[in-house]
């Protein structure tokens, strides 16, 4: 390492402050590009199995009805 | 015969499904190449790359810095082609690429005006100067978020992607300036590190660790776009009948 310790490392002679927030903040964005898509998938899993469910109901529906037309 | 078999692959990679199960196949290699190549390159650039002879240790942000700015640049192509694609090909697939690819850049453009400017600081004395560079950075930017908001701007899909593919495209202009900008105007920004041509300005103990992290960069890059390609391609194709087969299977799954 070409720091000599720890403290070294996250002081860098002052620039510490600056270098650790530039990483800090890329590190951040970045885990927001890998969450954001994935949160978005299994909100669209979610929408369409309603959508799937909502089709079966509808289709049980016209069935029923269509039932009950003959009967009458 | 031998000309079909050239074009199959075209069509192939055209079809949301073919990519959607193709890609559950590479993210785990793609992720863990990524996070191989980040880490090392992080703990190499800030713990054990020698510090500028000028700048001390705030030199160590070139290594967020330079990754992100290049990324967010080679994306801005691929978005514009890509949309390019969907314009003369009408390709589905390729307009969902060019949606993800909008916030994905996006993204990377801030982090390299954030990381320039929290460099500009301690090297300039300033946070932000309206220089060269970095102004057609900022328009990159702009740019970018045009893409992405042209989307709710019309009612249909077809027509959004349309009018993001035609702004992509204008805007690819801004690309070229922004890499010779450094060559055409007196700017603060220091000249390029990398070159095309001619050998790096940089000593290999520094350069070294700047190219495992543009590698990983570029991995990142691909993985979060196939992870936004894939959200892109159920919320448009929930119609279809293998995507309601993959929803019901998930389903029987828990």
């Amino acid at each position: 390492m070409y720091f000599d310790s720890l403290q070294q490392l996250i002081f860098m002679d002052g620039h510490g402050v600056y270098v650790w927030s530039a990483f800090i903040i890329s590190i951040v964005v970045m885990v927001g590009l890998m969450v954001k898509p994935l949160y978005q998938k299994k909100q669209e899993f979610k929408n369409i199995q309603l959508h799937i469910k909502l089709q079966q109901v509808n289709q049980a529906a016209t069935q029923k009805e269509a039932l009950d037309a003959s009967h009458s | 015969m031998n000309l079909n078999l050239q074009w199959t692959w075209f069509h192939r990679l055209g079809s949301p499904r073919w990519f959607y199960q193709k890609t559950q196949r590479w993210l785990p290699w793609l992720s863990f190449i990524m996070l191989s190549l980040l880490i090392v390159g992080l703990v190499w650039g800030l713990a054990y790359a020698p510090p500028d002879a000028k700048q001390g240790n705030s030199f160590r942000i070139i290594y967020v810095h330079v990754p992100a700015s290049v990324v967010a640049l080679a994306g801005y192509y691929l978005m514009a082609i890509a949309g390019a694609v969907g314009l003369i090909w009408r390709i589905k697939l390729s307009y969902m690429l060019m949606r993800s690819a909008a916030p994905i850049g996006a993204a990377l453009t801030f982090i390299a005006l954030v990381t320039g400017a929290i460099w500009g600081k301690p090297t300039w004395g300033a946070y932000w100067v309206w220089d060269a560079r970095i102004t057609s950075m900022l328009i990159l930017l702009f740019l970018y978020i045009g893409v992405m908001a042209l989307r709710h701007t019309y009612s249909s899909h077809e027509a959004a992607d349309k009018a993001s593919a035609i702004l992509g495209l204008v805007g690819m202009v801004n690309v070229p300036i922004i890499y010779k900008s450094v060559d055409w105007w007196q700017t603060l920004h220091q000249p390029a590190t990398i070159k095309f041509t001619g050998a790096p300005s940089m000593h290999p103990d520094m350069f070294m660790p700047l190219v495992v992290m543009i590698v990983g960069f570029y991995i990142f890059y691909a993985v979060s776009l196939i992870l936004f390609t894939r959200a892109e391609i159920l919320r448009r194709e929930y119609r279809a009948s293998w995507v309601k087969q993959l929803v019901t299977d998930k389903l029987a799954e828990k």
